[in-house]
């Protein structure tokens, strides 16, 4: 039963994925993209070079 | 003319001759001395240009750098603190989530200063290194610190009695490769974690399918009595059923294909996951969802198996669905099988404020047999997040009742209001 429910939905999901635009998942309760109060606009501190 | 004025002729012309000759030989001098002059000038000038050049250049490499850094880090060669090259990166950001949460059990009302448990506040180092043009290497340090948690403040105590310290969220490495996925190792979200909580509204930090965060450690009080020793807390009485949550795990994800990713993990104590994510943009719609089945046998007794998913979709109009649903079983158990199922209108505009999305959403839950057997637990609620997106800020307002219902014991209902404000630095 379990098996069949997650074959249906992958295929599914598969049908849908030939015409959607992939996009990046953002787990809800994670700290949220974009701008911070004190940084740039993609957030945070980065230290690179 | 007369002989005595022919010599006195030659003598002026010679006279005028030596007066043109030392002239024309001063006049020279003078000459070569303005050129030479203005040959200066302008080797001088052209240093000048060239100097100015150099600084422009030097200024419009710091101005790239400062882009491409986000905005406000220090330039160039006045930096104190460098990578040690251009492929390793360092990210410190983390927020701050704070909020007040009065409540009325039915018997008692007042008011707590709490961290909000849906989105806690805390500290994240992330760190990479492009090893390759296909392989990055990273390491994830995030740390949450909540005083007066949501998850564990009550009516009995107005201090929390939970961690007044540092907790773990994340303690993880992962090495990433495009074509053949991503291996993580270490604490952090299992692979079924999120499962039930794809969530498009923009309202999630003040109420979705988790809807126990806001007031976890509120206990429902008897009615009549107002007694709240020994009966089910809020958190108890509902579960979203969301995997395995965060763990010491092995994990998993494969690369993304046309926006869908599998994943798995195996967890410490022999707990083992699968999921599935689907997540994509198309002409005037957003999708994400996430279905997930976890086996926590090797830790707990019941549930031993959750199956669950959850799907949420964004029109460009800003109306926004969410549903997710999960159940959990132990076919040995003398339990029933816990589950939820659970429902969510939004609605997100610019229209109002122009300092950013005003989202507004309404919510209904259902959560059965999850702390006993027969409990059947109702909720809904009002959420308003208003963005502050240049500040990285979200101020936010909720409303939510409880309902318990069980047999041979009477609750009073719990209504809770949560307002606050997350600040992303």
């Amino acid at each position: 039963m379990r098996l069949r429910a997650l074959a249906l939905v992958l295929t599914v999901a598969a049908a849908l994925a030939a015409c959607g635009t992939p996009r990046e998942r953002h787990p809800v309760g994670e700290i949220p993209d974009g701008p911070g109060l004190l940084t740039g606009e993609k957030g945070g501190v980065k230290i690179t070079r | 003319m007369t002989n005595g004025r022919i010599p006195m002729l030659r003598s002026a012309l010679a006279a005028g001759a030596l007066t043109l000759t030392l002239t024309g030989q001063a006049w020279a001098q003078s000459e070569a001395d303005r050129i030479k002059a203005l040959e200066d000038l302008i080797r001088k000038q052209q240093q000048q240009i060239e100097a100015q050049q150099k600084a422009l250049d030097t200024m419009q490499a710091e101005l790239k750098t400062i882009k491409e850094s986000g905005g406000v880090t220090q330039p160039g060669r006045n930096r104190v603190v460098l990578s040690r090259d251009n492929d390793v990166e360092l990210t410190i950001e983390g927020q701050v989530n704070r909020a007040l949460l009065y409540y009325d059990d039915g018997n008692a009302q007042d008011v707590r200063h709490v961290d909000n448990d849906a989105s806690s506040t805390r500290l994240a180092f992330k760190g990479s290194v492009k090893a390759t043009d296909d392989l990055k290497i990273g390491t994830n340090i995030e740390v949450q610190f909540e005083s007066n948690s949501t998850a564990d403040v009550n009516q009995a105590d107005n201090t929390a009695g939970g961690t007044n310290n540092f907790t773990e969220r994340k303690l993880e490495l992962y090495a990433s490769s495009k074509r053949f996925g991503t291996l993580t190792l270490g604490q952090g979200s299992t692979a079924s974690d999120g499962m039930s909580e794809a969530d498009l509204s923009g309202t999630d930090l003040v109420g979705y399918s988790a809807v126990a965060d806001s007031a976890s450690g509120l206990s429902f009080a008897t009615t009549g009595t107002g007694a709240i020793t020994g009966n089910p807390t809020i958190g108890g009485a509902f579960s979203n059923l969301d995997g395995l949550s965060r763990d010491d795990r092995l994990r998993f994800d494969t690369p993304n294909w046309k926006g869908i990713t599998l994943s798995t993990s195996v967890v410490d104590g022999g707990e083992w996951d699968l999921a599935a994510a689907y997540s994509a943009t198309y002409d005037s719609f957003e999708v994400d969802s996430k279905i997930g089945f976890a086996n926590q046998s090797g830790t707990r007794t019941f549930p031993e198996t959750i199956l669950g998913g959850s799907v949420s979709v964004l029109h460009d109009s800003g109306i926004n669905l969410t549903a997710a649903a999960a159940q959990g079983d132990d076919d040995d158990s003398t339990r029933d099988s816990q589950n939820f199922w659970y429902g969510k209108l939004g609605y997100i505009t610019e229209a109002i404020f122009p300092i950013g999305q005003s989202r507004f959403s309404v919510d209904y839950g259902q959560y059965d047999d999850v702390a006993a057997n027969n409990d059947e637990a109702s909720t809904y609620g009002l959420q308003f997040v208003q963005s502050i997106s240049q500040w990285g800020t979200e101020l936010y307002a909720g409303y939510r009742r409880y309902e318990l219902d069980r047999p041979a014991a009477t609750f009073d209902d719990v209504d809770i209001v949560l307002a606050g404000a997350r600040v992303k630095f």
